[in-house]
């Protein structure tokens, strides 16, 4: 009887250790997943945090026509890059791929290039970088831009009365710039 | 400088064509081609250059950063120098740090877009996949860094069964096979980790150039038999004075073979920024970046035979 409650006493003490053991386990997995879900919902903040600013920062409806009226001679909607001074060149240089690769779907010609720049020397020089990829690239000075516009390279689509739609920053949303380019722009020219 | 079938392929960074084209093993002069510009068949952000071995050999020049244009060397011999196909890939690779082909459908490389160590196009369903991801040990490090940092140089087996990468500031090398998917990985005693030579930790953001910091290897080639690597193993400070290479220095050829046991050690007597070797073997072509009219022809069946 003596040797039959041991083994049960025993048998009670491992199978306690056992769930010990598993709980500590399940304690952390459920860490684990805590951190990834925690995680999530710090990039979903930052994507709402940029979302706010752009809607609150960069909202421009369109560019004052006496700006735009020497460089521009298009009747038709046309895809324009706004880049200003200092910013990030391996961001141009990934939207100047993109911009090429969608002129052979809408023509290049359809794609305009302002470079917001003080100096005429580094407009040249920003202009020689991007002329391979964009033909049509011109000066445009306006200090007036929203901040984010003026950090970021960004893109939108003008009409003949400069007027702005569509307008997107790929830094902001890098995850989105194929849907933007490869998609979206092109279903817009194609209607 | 590359070899394709027995064709010596030299791309110029001087004079009016982009490259020339010469018979081998005489180095005979056959043709140029390539001019820079924006127009068709002309070249621009052109740095990117890698043999192509398939039915029609020939070779894979990138343009405009990482578009790609594909020669055939029959066509170009017989003055036809337009690319019998060009691909564009995916805008967020940026540019590439270096690229090599598997045939005609395949393309393997390192680019500063992507998040990825190591890319792989098919150019043909047009996929671009992750083969190897970053080493996840420095997070706060942008891609561009890390692709700096886990730097390398890649080389196709002409038979397109394998392909190799060698790093420039890690002793080692990777023998990649991809009919059994298996990796051969060879590692070189006493070369300092990642970390030592480079002074990182984890929290390490950008890359700094120390004076002691220790080169492994700046260039690979190969043929069917062997894998030939320009092996520095040495401080940058004897290597580089000046932001240019030291003439003083003449690196070693170590050639290894497919399953990765070492064959030779190749001292090449004349300094080089360039070599590439036949694919019989036979030859180690070099040349001087200062004397561009000038290659050398080293015979190194002796060493092979070793």
């Amino acid at each position: 009887m003596k040797k039959i409650t041991y083994f049960l006493i025993l048998l009670l003490l491992l199978f306690n250790f056992f769930w010990i053991y598993k709980c500590s386990i399940f304690k952390d997995k459920i860490s684990e997943i805590t951190e990834s879900y925690k995680q999530e919902i710090e990039h979903i903040e930052i994507n709402k945090n940029n979302l706010e600013k752009l809607i609150s920062n960069c909202y421009i409806r369109n560019i004052p026509k006496h700006d735009l009226e020497n460089i521009f001679f298009y009747n038709d909607d046309v895809v324009v890059l706004l880049v200003s001074q200092g910013q990030c060149h391996s961001c141009i240089i990934e939207i100047l791929i993109y911009l090429e690769q969608l002129g052979n779907k809408i023509g290049s010609d359809r794609i305009l290039i302002l470079g917001n720049f003080i100096n005429n020397k580094d407009f040249e020089i920003f202009e020689n970088d991007a002329s391979p990829f964009i033909i049509n690239v011109s000066k445009y000075f306006n200090k007036e831009l929203p901040k984010e516009v003026i950090d970021h390279p960004t893109i939108f689509i003008m009409n003949r009365n400069f007027e702005i739609r569509y307008l997107f920053i790929p830094e902001l949303y890098p995850e989105l710039s194929e849907t933007y380019f490869f998609k979206l722009l092109p279903d817009f020219f194609k209607n | 400088m590359e070899v394709v079938d027995s064709f010596l392929i030299i791309k110029q960074s001087q004079g009016v064509s982009l490259f020339s084209i010469f018979s081998l093993p005489d180095c005979k002069h056959i043709c140029d081609f390539g001019k820079k510009g924006h127009g068709p068949g002309e070249f621009i952000y052109s740095f990117d250059f890698c043999p192509l071995y398939c039915e029609k050999s020939g070779f894979v020049v990138s343009n405009k950063l990482i578009s790609l244009n594909y020669y055939q060397i029959e066509d170009l011999i017989n003055e036809k120098f337009m690319p019998y196909k060009v691909i564009y890939l995916p805008p967020k690779l940026n540019r590439f740090r270096e690229i090599t082909a598997i045939g005609d459908s395949l393309i393997f490389g390192a680019s500063y877009g992507g998040n990825m160590e190591m890319f792989k196009f098919n150019n043909i369903s047009n996929t671009l996949e992750c083969f190897r991801e970053f080493p996840d040990n420095y997070p706060e490090m942008s891609n561009e860094h890390k692709t700096n940092l886990y730097a390398y140089f890649l080389a196709s087996k002409p038979d397109n069964t394998q392909f190799v990468r060698v790093y420039e500031s890690q002793g080692k090398i990777e023998v990649f096979n991809l009919n059994s998917n298996k990796t051969i990985i060879i590692k070189y005693k006493n070369f300092p980790s990642l970390e030592e030579n480079l002074h990182l930790d984890n929290s390490s953001r950008d890359l700094r150039y120390f004076t002691n910091q220790k080169i492994f290897c700046w260039g690979i080639q190969a043929t069917n038999k062997y894998i030939y690597l320009r092996v520095y193993n040495d401080n940058y400070t004897n290597i580089v004075g000046d932001d240019d290479l030291l003439r003083t220095f003449i690196p070693d050829i170590h050639v290894f073979d497919w399953n990765g046991n070492p064959i030779a050690k190749i001292k090449i007597s004349e300094y080089f920024d360039y070599y590439c070797v036949d694919l019989n073997d036979d030859y180690i072509f070099t040349c001087d970046g200062y004397y561009s009219d000038i290659i050398c022809r080293y015979r190194i069946t002796n060493y092979l035979k070793q």
